[in-house]
Parts: structure tokens; sequence; C-alpha cells
């Protein structure tokens, strides 16, 4: 379901609880963990990554989360070299390339809401021509059946010689 | 994924379509193409520029600038005219920002 909003409207509308839905939910789950948060966000413009990558840290310096690194993966490239004529002239080409900077940015230790909120944050402010990657690494409890190890509950097995 | 497309005066920003491991950008064209034809034919002899469109998480958001030809009931009528129908093709919501000029804009005096 999407909203028409009105002709001229500011585009970062305030938002608004739909209906009687409240805006903070509370549940008894057990919230999840994240070991560690990586976003990596793509442009073609580093300058555009700067100030985001400036901006994604003061808001999570402000939430108060953990950032463990900011760093820089190298760019790439992607080159294609073209006929430069519509009709022969196999020997004038013309030269096109794509670049693509990156950026990421790890937080550390966060809640599933704590992550949540931010991303959102995050996400609802991306500049146009920039993509965004996330991936989180999940702590879960480790299962009841492979708590404990096995090796002293076992029965004994006689252990059998084949002389040949 | 928020996109933008092409901004005239030389300075082009492309959809994310052209990132790399990235997908859509052979729709982004079409839709890019059909919207300007679609706006080019509204608007008849008073855009003032090329529109500049941008896409952010799925808002399409279309800048146009204008002379101030028309009376600005008829603007307002074609505006979301345009914004009604777009949204509707599109089935994303569609926002049109104006600025109307009086005017040709001069980008630089040599």
């Amino acid at each position: 379901m999407w909203i028409q909003f009105s002709l001229g409207t500011d585009l970062h509308t305030v938002f608004q609880s739909y209906g009687n839905m409240p805006l903070v939910s509370i549940s008894d789950e057990p919230d999840t963990l994240y070991r560690r948060l990586s976003v990596l966000v793509k442009g073609h413009d580093k300058a555009v990554l700067d100030s985001y990558e400036y901006f994604a840290v003061l808001a999570a310096e402000e939430l108060g989360l953990s950032i463990e690194k900011v760093y820089e993966p190298p760019r790439k490239i992607e080159r294609m070299t073209l006929l430069k004529s519509v009709h022969v002239y196999k020997k004038h080409r013309v030269q096109y390339e794509m670049r693509t900077y990156y950026r990421c940015l790890e937080l550390k230790h966060l809640t599933g809401s704590t992550a949540n909120v931010y991303l959102e944050y995050i996400q609802r402010n991306l500049p146009e021509g920039v993509a965004m990657e996330v991936k989180k690494t999940k702590i879960e409890k480790l299962p009841e059946h492979i708590q404990k190890p096995i090796w002293g509950t076992l029965p004994q097995v006689e252990e059998t010689v084949n002389e040949s | 994924m928020s996109k933008i497309f092409l901004c005239s005066a030389g300075f082009v920003i492309s959809p994310t379509g052209n990132l790399d491991s990235e997908e859509g950008a052979a729709e982004r064209v079409v839709e890019d193409v059909f919207i300007r034809c679609f706006l080019y034919g509204t608007f008849v002899g008073i855009m003032a520029q090329e529109p500049v469109l941008k896409r952010r998480a799925n808002v399409l958001i279309v800048c146009l600038v204008l002379l101030q030809n028309m009376t600005p009931s008829k603007i307002y009528f074609l505006a979301s005219y345009t914004e009604t129908l777009l949204s509707h093709f599109y089935k994303c919501p569609v926002k049109l920002e104006l600025q109307t000029v009086p005017g040709a804009l001069v980008y630089k005096y040599l």
C-alpha cells in the first residue's frame, strides 16, 4: 500500500502513527542480538559517500552504538571498449567506464530493535544514486542437544580386532 | 535502494542500476525515457530545462523548472494530472517539485 502525497510537500515527511497503532511496541520475547552489523554503501561519487559516512557515524555515535571500524574497500571500474562508428572503422574505438566506490561501516554488539531503528534512519536518508548492502551476524543460543559433550555418556563399545 | 538519473547542464548521476552487482539499469532507462516524453507532451512549451528525476526507495521525484507562460491554475491542474497518472502507471508514489522562472535559465555569461 502506498500513500500519495500532495503537490509540493516536503520530502522528509513527519512519521505519523496510522490509526491506533502505537509507535512503540513492547513484547515479552527476548530481543535478537547481533554480534556485527555491516553496512556497505556503494556509489558512483566518492564525495557523496564521504558525506554519507560522516552522517552515519554521527548518527551511530549519537545513539551510543559501538563502531568497530569504518573503512573504504577498493573501488571497482568496469570498462567497455566499443566501436566508435555505426558502420565499419574497426580500428577506431571509444572507451567507457563505470566506477563503483565503496564504504563500509561495521557496528558491533547491537540488539535487534536498535539495529532496526538505526537501519531505518540510515536508509530513509540514503542519497540518490547510492546503494546499500547490510549484513547482520546474529548471536543465537546453542541448541540443547549439543550443549554438553557426549563422549562421557555413551555406552562402552567393545573393540573387535580383525586378524587377517 | 535509491536512484537518481539525468540532470541537465552536463552533470550526470546515473541510477544505482549501473553500480557493480546491481540490477535494474535497463528498466530505469525505459522508465526515464517514457517519463521525459510524457512530461514533454504535458508541459508543452513551458519547460525551461530538462526534468530531473530522482528515486528514493520506491518514490519517484520529478523536479521541473517551468516558465511563467501559463496561468497558475492550469499549471496546478497539469501537475496533479501528471502525478496521478504516473503513480498509476508505475504503482509507486510520484512527487512533482515545481519551480517557475520568469525567463530562460542562464548558466554562464560569456
